[in-house]
Order: C-alpha cells, then structure tokens, then sequence
C-alpha cells in the first residue's frame, strides 16, 4: 500500500514534468537565427569538406587575415540592423560596435601597415556611417572609389548617398525669428522624408529616419527652452510632444520621450506652485491636479510596460510624484 | 699573516659599510648619487613591424570580405569551400592549415553569439518569427515546470525512495510543508517570465501580421494581458486600500488614479476615489478638533516594529494555516508522539530566530527611522522631545549605519556611548579600504577614517597605508609579476618590450619582484625590482611608441578575454571605462585571494533536537547541494545527485541503517534577465 502511495505521485509528476521539458541541467537559449540555408552552420559544414572548428589553432603565418576577419566578422553583425529602433549594437565587450571598430582598425593597421588598405576604408567608411559622421564616411569611400578595387562600384554608390545625406545635415538653419527657425526645420524634415523614400528597405534608410527624428526632438527642445518667450508657449511644446509621440512611435526613443513628457508637466506643476502659494487664495487644486495628473498618466504608461529599462525610471519618477502632490495636497486644504 | 690581515679588513669593512639603497634620501642630487642600476635599461631595442605582403589565401579571404560587403553570400561561401580544400590538401602534406576557413563562413552565418552575450532579449526582439515565438514558449515552458516543479517537490521530499527500495518503507514527512500551503494559494498573476513571453508575443504580433500563427498568438497574448491587467490592477488597488488604511489619503487617491489608469472601468477604484474625498472632509474635521501628539508616529513605528518582530518569531509564513496543516499531518500520522516532535521542531526554530535577533537585525528598522527623521523634520530643535535622539541612534545603530548613530548619541547627551561605535565605525571603513580593488576609493576611505576617527585603533592602522598609497610609483595600473607572465604579449616585443632576463628568475641580472610594475599616468613604468633588502620600485619613461604598442596589445588582449571568457574587466579598463588604479593579478593569485570562498556557502541550524547544514560547492565542482546534520531518524550526510537525460535529481542521505534517497524535480536554474523589467 505504502508503495504505491510512493509511486503514484512520482508518476504523477514524471508526466507533468517530462511533457515538452528540456532535460539539460544548463537551459540553453536556441538558435535564434535558426534559418534553412546559409545561416544553419551546419549545413555549411556539410557543403566544405574539410570544415574545422573555430577552435583549430590558429597559424601565424596567417595572423594578418585572421586578424582582419575578426573584426570585419564582429562588425559585420551589426551591419544590418535597425538602429532607429534598436539602439546601436554592443560588442563582445559591451562598447558600441562602430567605436570600437574603428579603435580595432586602427590597432590592425599600426599591427599590419599597409595590409588590406581599401578593405579598411570601406569597414571604416560604414562605421562612420553608422555614426552618422558622414564627412568622415566620405572621406573614406573616396579611397575606395579612387582605388580599383572590387568595392570601388559599392563605394561609389555610398559617395552619391552619403553626399546628400551630408548636404542636407550642412544645410543652414534660418535663425532671424522663432518661426523662421522652426519653418527651416519643417523644411529640413521634409528633405529627410524624401531621402526616406528614395532609399527604402536600405540601411540609409534607417539613417534618414534617425535624422528626422532628431530635428523633430530639436524642435521639442527649442520650444521648451523659449517657452516663456514664446506666446502660449506651453501649448506649443504640448502640441510638438505630441507630434514627436505620434510620429515615432517605433523610434527606440520612445519611452524617453513620454518620460521627458512628464518631466515637463511635472515642471509645470512646480511653476504653477511656485506662481500660487497653495496656502493662498488663488491656489486653485483642480488646475494643479489636472496637470499633476497628465505627468502621472505619461509616467504611469511607461512604468506599466514591461521590459524596457525607462521603467525603472518612470516608477521612481511616478513615487516622486507622489509625495510631491501629496505634500502640496496637504498644505492647499 | 698579510693574507689574514687582508681578510679582517675586507670584514670589518663589509660590516661597517651601511646599506646604501636603504637609505632614503630626500635631496635629490643624493637619491641621484645613491641611485641604484644607474645605467641599467630594462627595454629591449624597438622592432619594426612585419611587412605584409598577400599570397593566395590573402586574395581568397580579400574575396570573401568583398562578397560578404556586396551581401552575396554564395560567394563567400565559395571562398570558404576553396580554403577549404586547401586546408585538407595542407593537413594532408603534414603541413599547418591556415585556420582561416570558420572565419569565413561566420561571415554569412554572423552566430548571434556577441549580442546574445551582451543583451540576449535586444537580439531575441530582432530576431526571426520563429526565434522570438521559440524564445516565449520556452519562457512559458520555464515558468510552468517551476510552478508545478516546486509544488511537486514538497510532496516528493516526503517521500523516502531510498527505505522503499531497501524495503523498509517509511511513513511520509510533513516537515517540508512549512510554507508550501500559503504558496499554494498564490493567485494567478503572471510571473516575471511569463510577462517577458508577452514581451516577445506582442512584438510577433507587431512585426508579423501576416504570419499564420497570429491567431493562436493572439489568444495567448490575450490571456496573459488579462492575467497581467488584473494583477495591477489588484496590486494598485492594494496599495491604494493599505494607504487609506494609515490615514494617507493623498497616497490613496493617487493609487486609485493609477488603478484607473490600468482599467477604466474599475468600480473599485472610483468607489474608492469618493471614498477618499469623504474622508478627506472628515479629516478635516477632526484635525480642527483633536491635537495630535507629535510623537504618537514615533512610538506608534516603535509598537509596529516590536510587532514585526514578534511575527518574525513564529514560525512558518502563513503561520496558522501551515502550521496547522503541518501539525495536523504529524498527529495523524504518529499520534501524540507526532505533536510532542512538531512542539519540539517549532521550539528549536524560534530559538534561531532569538538568536538572530539577539545578533543581528533581522526585522528592519526603517519605519522608525523614517518616523523620527519626520518628527526631528517637524518639530522646532528646542521644542523636541529628547528621547527622539535615542531610539533613532539606537535604530541607526542596528541597521548599521554608524556614523548617523553616533550624532543621534551625541545629540541624546551620550558621549560615552558614541566611543565604542567609533571603534566599530573605524573597523568597517579599514575592512572596506582593504577591499577596495581601485586606489581612488581605498583612499577615500582612508581617509574619511583618519579625518573623522582619528583616535581610534584603525585610524593608526590606516595612517602608514594611506601614505604608501600616495608614493608615485603605487599610483596607477599595476600588473603583478604573475599576471604578466600569463599575458607575456604584454610585456614581449610587440607590448612593453621589457628584456626577458627580468623573468628568469635570476637576481643576478636584474629580476623583477612578485609585485610586478606599474603604469603610471604620466607615459612612465614604475618596476619593482628585487633587490636584497626587499622589492625596489625604479621608475622608467617609456617611448612614445611602446606605450601606444602596450596600449594596443591590452586592448587586443581585453577583447579576447570577453570573446573567450565572456570577462570583460580587461576591455573595460583598457577603453577607460573603468579607472586604471587597480592591481591586476594572475588567476592563481586571485585564486589564492578568494580561496576561502571557495568553500560552500553554508547555512542551516544547530537546535537542542539536531543539526541541520545545507550549502553548495563551487561552481568549479558541479554545483551540487551537499548537506549533513541530524533528524528525527538519525544523524546523516547528504549529497545532491543529477541524473542525465531526465529532469530530476536526487537527494542522496547516508545514514545509519538504510541510506535515504529523495527525488526533486530539477527547476529552472536561470532567472530572468532584468527582472525587475518584468514585475
């Protein structure tokens, strides 16, 4: 009897565990790129006879092109992301993979003068790019282009773009008047729009993109900083966060720009008290909540979302809040 | 007779002759004078780098690079066939292959492995369908082997397979149960994995809309979101409730805000919004009418503390359910005997728990503090109530944070007090100086002890360490002689180029000591050299183009090390992001550091009935769970076992008589990255 009172609940518990369970005792994340053709290694490996571990030892003689692979193979991994939606990506060592590109290639050339010279102005070339250093990038695909070698076409192409995109970032901003400056950043933005359009589904792109939505934040910064000066200032940067909000809603910024939102009614709620003791008479609660209330909704939002780090930010943000609308609740009653 | 004349002298004079590199000069033409190894260099003659010129695997890698730019992966992959078959055909020859051939074909593979390592969830959301959706079900699949994993091993650690199969079956144990039965009744809300594959779900959904698996998605995702809706709902609504029932209407009305916010619709919360205006009108009222004592929230923190405490004493979490299930078991099971060993168990658990409090702080003090600092906040200086100044020095002191203690005792009038917690301040601030790994900070606390502890016992123990600190040759990124033997490219031709004869170990043509050298800030090495009297440090300039050369090697070098070992302490210092002022040592060194911590971590209880001690050894050694104590059987020695291909493992006791052999689902080991993203 007792035997199968042992028993039975092992059963019990073999079938609920061992259904679909992976049994490792180390859980391993799976292959993420996991894709029929060129991206299953294996199948590569069953293509080239002869195919070694990456372990196999490597051969001085040869220290030059492994050295040239690692970071070209590094590099490469970063090559087709979204950067508008993912922030840049990390290396090994946790640095932004174009930064520390260019230190590995400078390293490589001072190690191995005058090996793989047009290869390295291309890789440098793109990582600038990525940097959004686009007199730089020029610079570098001019190497190429003069060369002749077989990236010179590529190169070529990427001077064409890389020009425009960096005429377009020179271009003079008109400073005489706060609408003047804003209509010349309308206009810029449109200019960004179009090279969106002309280069879709590429890396430029993204680029573009980022560029305009970088005017659209300046735009929300001149606001902010002029608002006393400008008639219904605060409005204006209502309406501008909102435009911002609207328009980049898969920009990796987003977060930061709901929290930045909120910073701004928060700040408005502090003027508001500043402006009228809410001990006095003209204090009036509901003008003060309301406003109070729009930084808690903005702060709430992203403390809600799961998985983004301005979360921790925003919970912080929201009990700071608190106390404070606490504080100035008391002291108006 | 002139011989042994000759030989006197020569001792008398070796005897007479003071030792001139102990001497300290603080006139530098002397130090200059006196210098020691006054023309010794310890580089060796700068080389030119190798001239690179291609041959045919050069031009096959070129290639590949160039394909792999243009985004034409079959012609990296052709590449990497043809070195390939040069490889076979160099092996065959008895000759060394090029190595190069999996570089390649990384080239149009790109493994996940970098990003994976640095933010696995940012390359999961980039990933492919199949990626992000494998990734949520295997998160789901986690958090539901842990659920049941964990309800499933109390029962199994009643049960003793071990008597069972020696056939000596023993009656189940309700020990285990303490606990379980509160975390039964749980709820439903999403744990933090499940709320991560919602993560992963939603951006599925976003990303592929057209995918013919949106439907069976969108189903998951709505009943995660309802779980996770109305968990915060609840949660909201709870702290909203708790808040109105301290009094704290304002917190109140700003959580059932936030409770709206989660659902609109929530009658509760707008029940409780008007809830809270009425008694904010009450409030009103009665503060209109009843004077408060300003200490009443002092004393009433001090009530809810003695409280805790007393809650902490007794045993289990939801103490009267599980304790009453427990108990009711052991009666049933064995009778009166069964409650006269559960009395006993229970007595033995409060006694640790009196212990702990007698030398620790287990039940926080923070309410108290908080308190005081309010009333300390609110009342005048010369209307407060003195006493205040002692519970929060004594509050203080329990929760460690002596140097607050010590001016709440000055300010109650008790100087003698403060003299002891001096000590004891002192004591950490030395204890945390000589575990600083950066010198800035070891200073900063140096010198906080001897500028605000002066006359204590640390203080004078720390006054000789803080002026060895500021000696120029200490000030910057050291490198024991070890570590530099581990990484010999660093001080070989292509780094440092220091001679070789520093490291042969022979003191006769200049030897470097253990402690190695420094790299100074100013493009200079201090080397601490061996000499007769102990380690010399000697500074060298270095040229220009050996220190960019060093720079280059440890930058290479950092970077291998988080590739290889996933430890990226040597990049992060050598990309300044972490200050250079550490000493950097061999893994043998720091091996012989830390070898106390490689013992397992034990904890457990020593009571008038048993003893009872479980740890886990080193990773090094497997991990796995060793204990060993006494029960109400016998005395025993215990040894978790895991078993290949089944996920379960065993929990092994020898003992006297039949050994005990416990099954235990084996759970989840990881948990989830950034989990406070997720609650």
């Amino acid at each position: 009897m007792k035997r199968t009172a042992v028993v039975f609940p092992l059963l019990l518990c073999f079938v609920f565990v061992l259904s679909g369970c992976p049994t490792e005792r180390v859980l391993r994340g799976g292959d993420l790129n996991a894709s029929p053709s060129l991206s299953d290694p294996p199948a590569i490996a069953k293509v080239i006879p002869g195919l070694r571990d990456k372990e196999a030892q490597s051969n001085p003689q040869y220290i030059t092109e492994e050295d040239l692979l690692k970071v070209v193979n590094e590099f490469q991994r970063a090559a087709t992301k979204d950067t508008y939606r993912f922030p840049i990506p990390k290396d090994v060592t946790g640095a932004n993979v174009y930064k520390a590109t260019l230190t590995r290639l400078q390293d490589y050339e001072a190690k191995h003068p005058g090996a793989y010279s047009e290869i390295l102005a291309f890789t440098r070339g793109r990582a600038y790019e990525g940097l959004r250093e686009y007199d730089k990038a020029l610079a570098q695909y001019q190497i190429v282009s003069q060369s002749k070698h077989e990236l010179k076409t590529e190169a070529a192409k990427a001077l064409d773009v890389l020009t425009r995109f960096r005429d377009l970032k020179q271009k003079p901003l008109a400073t005489s008047t706060p609408l003047d400056y804003l209509k010349s950043l309308d206009q810029l933005i449109t200019g960004w729009q179009d090279l969106q359009k002309q280069y879709p589904n590429t890396t430029y792109e993204g680029l573009a993109r980022e560029e305009e939505e970088r005017l659209d934040q300046a735009k929300v910064m001149f606001l902010l900083i002029n608002r006393h000066r400008i008639e219904d200032g605060n409005e204006s940067v209502v309406v501008a966060y909102n435009q911002l909000l609207g328009k980049h809603r898969d920009s990796k910024n987003y977060y930061r720009y709901q929290v930045e939102f909120g910073d701004f009614y928060f700040a408005l709620a502090q003027e508001y008290v500043a402006q009228n003791d809410p001990q006095s008479l003209q204090f009036d609660t509901s003008t003060f909540e309301a406003v109070g209330r729009s930084a808690l909704r903005l702060y709430a939002q992203v403390a809600q979302e799961d998985g983004i780090i301005e979360k921790l930010e925003a919970k912080g943000k929201l009990e700071a809040l608190e106390a404070y609308m606490a504080k100035v609740g008391k002291l108006s009653r | 007779m002139n011989r042994n004349r000759v030989l006197l002298s020569v001792l008398l004079f070796v005897m007479l002759a003071s030792p001139v590199s102990a001497q300290d000069f603080s006139d530098r033409l002397m130090q200059k004078l006196n210098d020691f190894l006054p023309t010794y260099t310890p580089f060796i003659p700068l080389e030119s780098p190798d001239r690179y010129f291609p041959d045919e695997v050069g031009k096959k890698v070129g290639d590949a690079i160039v394909h792999a730019y243009l985004q034409n992966p079959a012609g990296v992959e052709q590449r990497a066939r043809e070195l390939a078959e040069h490889d076979t055909k160099l092996v065959t020859k008895g000759e060394q292959s090029t190595g190069l051939t999996s570089y390649l074909v990384a080239l149009v593979t790109q493994p996940p492995t970098a990003e994976v390592a640095t933010d696995p969830d940012l390359a999961t959301l980039s990933a492919s369908p199949d990626a992000l959706l494998q990734r949520a079900d295997q998160l789901l699949a986690e958090e539901k082997r842990e659920r049941i994993g964990r309800r499933f091993n109390w029962i199994l650690s009643t049960f003793d397979v071990g008597s069972l199969l020696f056939g000596a079956p023993r009656a189940p144990t309700p020990y285990g149960a303490q606990g379980i039965v509160s975390e039964w009744e749980g709820g439903n809300d999403p744990a933090p994995r499940e709320r991560k594959a919602l993560v992963f779900y939603r951006e599925f959904l976003r990303r592929f809309p057209d995918d013919s698996r949106v439907p069976g998605i969108t189903q998951k995702t709505r009943d995660l979101d309802t779980r996770r809706t109305q968990a915060m709902l609840t949660a909201e609504l709870n702290r909203a409730e708790k808040a109105l029932q301290e009094h704290d209407y304002w917190g109140a009305n700003f959580h059932y805000h936030l409770a709206l916010m989660v659902d609109e619709s929530s009658s509760k919360a707008r029940a409780g919004l008007e809830q809270v205006a009425a008694r904010l009108q009450q409030k009103d009222e009665l503060e209109t009418t009843t004077p408060n004592d300003p200490l009443a929230e002092v004393k009433q923190a001090q009530w809810e503390h003695g409280k805790q405490t007393f809650q902490y004493l007794l045993p289990g979490s939801g103490f009267v359910k599980d304790n009453f299930v427990v108990a009711g078991t052991q009666i049933a099971t064995e009778g009166l005997a069964g409650a006269a060993t559960f009395g006993a168990l229970t007595m033995v658990q409060t006694i640790a728990k009196v212990f702990r409090l007698a030398t620790g702080n287990p039940v926080p003090q923070q309410q108290v503090i908080t308190a005081g600092e309010q009333y300390v906040h609110d009342t005048p200086p010369d209307k407060r109530n003195p006493e205040v100044y002692e519970t929060l020095a004594e509050a203080y002191e329990k929760e460690g944070r002596l140097d607050k203690a010590i001016s709440y005792y000055k300010l109650a009038g008790k100087g003698d007090t403060h003299a002891h917690l001096q000590e004891h301040a002192g004591e950490a601030l030395l204890k945390m100086a000589k575990q600083s790994e950066h010198q800035e900070q070891k200073e900063n606390y140096l010198r906080t002890l001897v500028e605000q502890y002066p006359a204590t016992k640390a203080a004078r123990e720390a006054a000789p360490l803080l002026r060895e600190l500021h000696l120029p040759a200490n000030r910057g990124l050291r490198l024991t002689k070890a570590f530099l033997r581990e990484h010999e490219e660093l001080t070989g031709p292509r780094g440092l180029g220091l001679k070789s004869e520093l490291f042969d170990g022979d003191k006769d043509n200049v030897e470097l000591a253990d402690e190695g050298l420094t790299l100074l800030g100013s493009g200079e090495v201090a080397l601490q050299l061996q000499t007769d009297h102990g380690p010399r440090a000697k500074i060298y300039a270095i040229p220009n183009e050996r220190w960019e050369q060093f720079w280059r090697q440890f930058r290479e070098k950092g970077y291998e090390q988080a590739a290889k070992q996933g430890d990226p302490g040597l990049a992060l210092l050598a990309q300044g992001a972490e200050a250079a002022d550490r000493t950097l040592k061999s893994q043998r060194e720091k091996n012989d550091d830390s070898g106390w911590r490689m013992l397992p971590y034990l904890s457990g209880s020593v009571g008038g009935s048993g003893v009872d001690f479980r740890g886990t050894l080193p990773k090094e050694f497997a991990g796995t769970r060793l204990s060993f104590g006494s029960d109400q059987r016998s005395t025993y020695v215990g040894m978790e076992i895991p078993v290949p291909f089944i996920p379960v493992d065993f929990l092994f006791l020898g003992r006297n008589g039949f050994p005990s052999l416990y099954p235990r689902i084996r759970l989840p080991e990881q948990n989830v990255k950034d989990e406070k993203l997720y609650q």
